[in-house]
């Protein structure tokens, strides 16, 4: 029921639209990187869409928040705490991963202020779990207060019976902490037991300086019974300097007692430090003279001359022509991009190579761009539309408005550029692997050094692979292992590869892509399929070219790769797979769901619901549910994570279709874990079709 | 151009601090894509170290030797990086001339009016100065529209509108290739709520404009450009 609540929340702050009056302050975030004021939480949202990253210490513990303002009223936050001397003097310190979640219920006006409710560590241990109802107003330009009620953690000092008592007795008292497994949602404690009021002012002082202050009503009653935090007032203070750009820098003094400090990183997806980016100049429209397309010209003599002229100019700009069908008024090519993220950007570039190397009676472009190994959509444009909004005021979508967008052509009647198979392309790059979470050592790092290539037999069919060698850092301490769960360790071993597989063989796969319809797509792959796993993996989509909306099956059989990540199995074996279903909203949230049998056996299913930036952010969280139970699941109770991947050409300003980043899980199980094969389909093909296509339209002329 | 990237580096830097996985492209060699961001990374960082004082890419160019050359030359400046150089004609494509540079900067002009640019990062993608132009030819106008259009962090095209007042300043002179050339100075003064910028155009005596200092975006600030070819 309570699940069913939340997941209500989140749908009606995925609807809501922008608030109409906007808060007249930009909120300052507190030490949980949240906005809030020091300890105590506000009702302010951050700005739309922005992604923080945050770290806070004082004397006894600290944490490091990610936090993501996933539509405009709701703010989520992943934070990794820990508390010095848990269980008393002299005593380890403890770590601990939570949730928090906020959606802001009402506006601010000029007459109301605006009101949020919040849920802190709703899905962890419950070390930190409080709710609270906030109130905040800004009075004038530069002062804003705070009032609210707090349950839990923040019901824990100056309490009194909780008045939602008059609805049920049950509300007076909160259960015992019982956390079991952890990570699972403990609802049976939300809004109960002793509630208290707290409040707070903060004020701007000038442009860079905030000064807040807060009355507390978090009692830290597990430090202060166990004599390692002195509590001596609930008055906290602090000035927040906001001088750097997207960059936040606190420092506190705390309970009468002690100081922190916090610092807190803002990245904006949707403001490139580069603007539009740094991408060179494209060849310019080269116009055809007026009644140029009379002339003739011997289509078969010219074919092979025309063909090899395409290929170079489309190599300077990093395109690799993979086939074409010339006609006397029409051109179909097909070319591999492997340097733009926006297709639209590399559609309009390809179209400018054209009109440098076409014959003037070639009035048809079809484009098949391929950003994988396989081409799904042809965009078709009129040369003399591409000549006529050259340079012209809001030329992208005077082209767009007439272009057509369809499923690609057959292979048939492509004839194929010069030496395109076999092609061989490698590197030898550096590489960095880390471990996080681990209690032992939060944050491991190793780097070394990868050989990675790819050879191309035909179109759709290729080898590919890496290895590693280890050069720095070291996974030797590294030893939790095997969890203690009844089913087969199928990623809970996973430190035990990193130890005793290097140098490693990190995949070595033969892949065949192909199509057998307009809007299939099919994928069978066989070989050292990742770093934990080999066998075949076959994988069909169907997602027409027009649709947001897109099904795939899945289906591998693998064995457990023997930990020295050589060539050797162990006996372990499994038939694992999925069917998919993948939606996309539109406003840039995405949702896909899998249901099948997992790496262990079992089965269930996993949401996952990511906002993917026009700019290649993409951010968002993933749940899996199966019939593996809590307890036999282990700490966590169930799969989950974050999904935080940033693009390279955000990054650098430079085109560049890598993204940085990845999941992030609060702790690596075996139940609900998933087989990962390289170049699943969707996202292969996803970013041709016409939905990102259009919402990237604008790069058309860059 | 070192300096656009510096410039972009430094503040990408400060921004990606906590995003540890750039050290995933630190360097290599090889064709593969992966590569060519190691490449990227690189000469951003060897660009912060590297203080290039260019010399004046003009310094080397004669009027007789332009006259008789092929190509046909532009001289652009961009005081806010600062870089300068000189630029090629590459394109004409209707009223509009495009001008490449070594370096993939590329620069449009409708008559000696700006009205593309790329390779700068704030680019401007187009513009519509169809009033602009003829108010500047005539030597006068109030409250004239310019339209620049220009691409935001989601690829969406912005469109941002600035309403212009004209007026002729008078005359004065240019020098140009170590050659004094007589102008009529023109000047454009530009706001929207946000932004205010002023340009300015000089016109040689058969009303070729041979000199301007054209604003494009308020990251790169304005153009300074020569025509070299006649």
């Amino acid at each position: 029921m309570t699940k069913r609540v939340a997941h209500g929340v989140a749908v009606a702050a995925l609807c809501a639209s922008n608030p109409l009056l906007a808060q007249s302050i930009e909120p300052t975030t507190g030490m949980l990187g949240t906005p809030g004021i020091i300890d105590m939480p506000t009702a302010y949202a951050a700005p739309d869409g922005r992604f923080s990253t945050s770290i806070s210490t004082y004397d006894g513990g600290g944490q490091t928040s990610l936090v993501f303002q996933i539509a405009p009223r709701l703010t989520g936050a992943f934070r990794y705490s820990t508390i010095d001397q848990v269980s008393g003097p002299g005593s380890p310190r403890t770590w601990d991963r939570s949730f928090d979640l906020q959606y802001q219920i009402l506006t601010e006006t000029d007459r109301r202020p605006a009101v949020a409710i919040g849920m802190r560590d709703f899905i962890g241990t419950g070390l930190f779990s409080s709710e609270y109802v906030v109130a905040t107003k800004t009075f004038g330009d530069r002062l804003t207060l705070t009032g609210g009620m707090g349950w839990g953690r923040l019901g824990s000092k100056h309490g009194f019976t909780n008045p939602l008592g008059v609805f049920d007795d049950g509300f007076e008292t909160r259960p015992d902490l019982d956390f079991g497994e952890g990570g699972d949602f403990d609802s049976s404690l939300w809004f109960r037991g002793d509630a208290a009021i707290f409040g707070g002012v903060t004020y701007q002082f000038n442009d860079d300086l905030t000064l807040k202050a807060e009355f507390s009503t978090d009692g830290y009653t597990s430090q202060v019974n166990n004599g390692v935090f002195d509590r001596d007032s609930s008055l906290n203070f602090g000035a927040v300097y906001t001088g750097y750009e997207n960059l936040e820098l606190g420092a506190y003094y705390l309970y009468g007692s002690t100081i922190g400090v916090s610092a807190t990183f803002h990245f904006d997806p949707k403001d490139r430090p580069a603007a539009g980016g740094l991408d060179r100049g494209a060849l310019p429209i080269v116009p055809r003279p007026a009644g140029a397309q009379a002339l003739g010209w011997d289509i078969d003599q010219s074919k092979s001359i025309i063909r090899q002229q395409i290929t170079t100019v489309l190599e300077a700009d990093g395109f690799e022509l993979v086939g074409m069908q010339l006609e006397r008024n029409a051109v179909r090519v097909r070319v591999r991009n492997t340097r733009y993220r926006a297709t639209s950007q590399a559609v309009g570039r390809i179209a400018r190579g054209l009109t440098a190397t076409l014959p003037a009676s070639v009035e048809t472009f079809v484009i098949e761009p391929m950003n994988g190994n396989v081409a799904s959509t042809a965009v078709t444009l009129k040369r003399s539309d591409l000549e006529r909004f050259d340079n012209a005021p809001d030329g992208a979508w005077e082209v767009y408005a007439r272009t057509k967008i369809e499923p690609a052509g057959p292979k048939a009647g492509l004839e194929r550029a010069d030496n395109q198979y076999p092609k061989l392309s490698f590197g030898v790059l550096p590489y960095t692997e880390l471990t996080l979470f681990d209690p032992d050592r939060p944050l491991r790092i190793g780097a070394g050094i990868e050989a990675s290539g790819t050879l191309r037999l035909a179109e759709g069919l290729s080898l590919q692979g890496a290895v590693r060698k280890r050069l720095v850092g070291g996974f030797d301490d590294a030893v939790r292992d095997a969890s203690d769960s009844p089913l087969p360790p199928v990623r809970s071993d996973g430190f035990r590869y990193l130890r005793e597989g290097d140098p490693s063989l990190d995949y070595l796969t033969v892949e065949y892509l192909f199509r057998p319809s307009d809007d299939l797509y099919g994928r069978v792959t066989a070989g050292y399929l990742e770093a934990m796993y080999g066998g075949v993996s076959a994988e069909l989509l169907w997602k027409p070219v027009n649709s947001r909306l897109g099904l795939g099956a899945e289906v591998n059989y693998v064995k457990q790769r023997d930990f020295d990540k050589q060539f050797g199995f162990q006996a372990y074996d499994v038939v694992t797979g999925h069917v998919s279903a993948y939606y996309e909203f539109g406003e840039e949230y995405h949702a896909q769901l899998d249901v099948g049998r997992y790496l262990a056996g079992d089965v269930g299913g996993t949401l996952t619901l990511t906002r993917e930036f026009d700019s290649g952010w993409r951010i968002g969280a993933f749940a899996t549910l199966t019939d593996v139970s809590s307890a036999d699941f282990g700490e966590g109770s169930f799969d989950k994570g974050l999904i935080v991947e940033a693009p390279v050409d955000w990054i650098l300003g430079q085109p560049n279709r890598r993204t940085v980043g990845g999941e992030i899980r609060p702790i690596q199980r075996d139940g609900g874990a998933r087989l990962s094969v390289p170049n699943r389909l969707y996202r292969q093909v996803k970013d041709t079709h016409r939905p990102d296509l259009e919402a990237r339209w604008g790069r058309f002329w860059k | 151009m070192g300096k656009v990237l510096e410039m972009i580096m430094v503040q990408s830097i400060l921004k990606a601090a906590s995003l540890a996985a750039i050290l995933m492209v630190l360097s290599g060699c090889g064709n593969q894509p992966g590569t060519e961001t190691a490449n990227q990374v690189w000469s951003g960082v060897s660009d912060l170290w590297s203080k290039d004082d260019q010399p004046d890419p003009r310094a080397r160019l004669t009027r007789d030797a332009l006259d008789q050359a092929e190509i046909r030359l532009i001289y652009i400046e961009i005081p806010e990086f600062p870089s300068q150089a000189t630029l090629q004609e590459v394109a004409r494509n209707r009223a509009n001339s495009t001008w490449l540079s070594v370096d993939g900067v590329t620069v449009t002009f409708q008559q000696g009016f700006l009205v593309a640019t790329r390779g700068y990062g704030e680019d401007l993608m187009a513009a519509d100065l169809d009033a602009v132009r003829s108010a500047v030819m005539r030597g006068s106008g109030q409250n004239i529209l310019r339209v620049h259009d220009y691409l935001d962090g989601g690829d969406d095209i912005e469109r941002r509108s600035f309403i212009c007042n004209i007026r002729t300043l008078g005359r004065s002179s240019v020098t140009i290739l170590q050659e004094v050339v007589p102008v009529r100075q023109v000047s454009e003064t530009c706001q929207n709520p946000d932004i205010q910028f002023q340009n300015r155009y000089d016109f040689a005596s058969d009303g070729r404009l041979v000199a301007s200092k054209q604003w494009i975006s308020p990251s790169v600030g304005y153009m300074v450009a020569e025509e070299l070819s006649r």
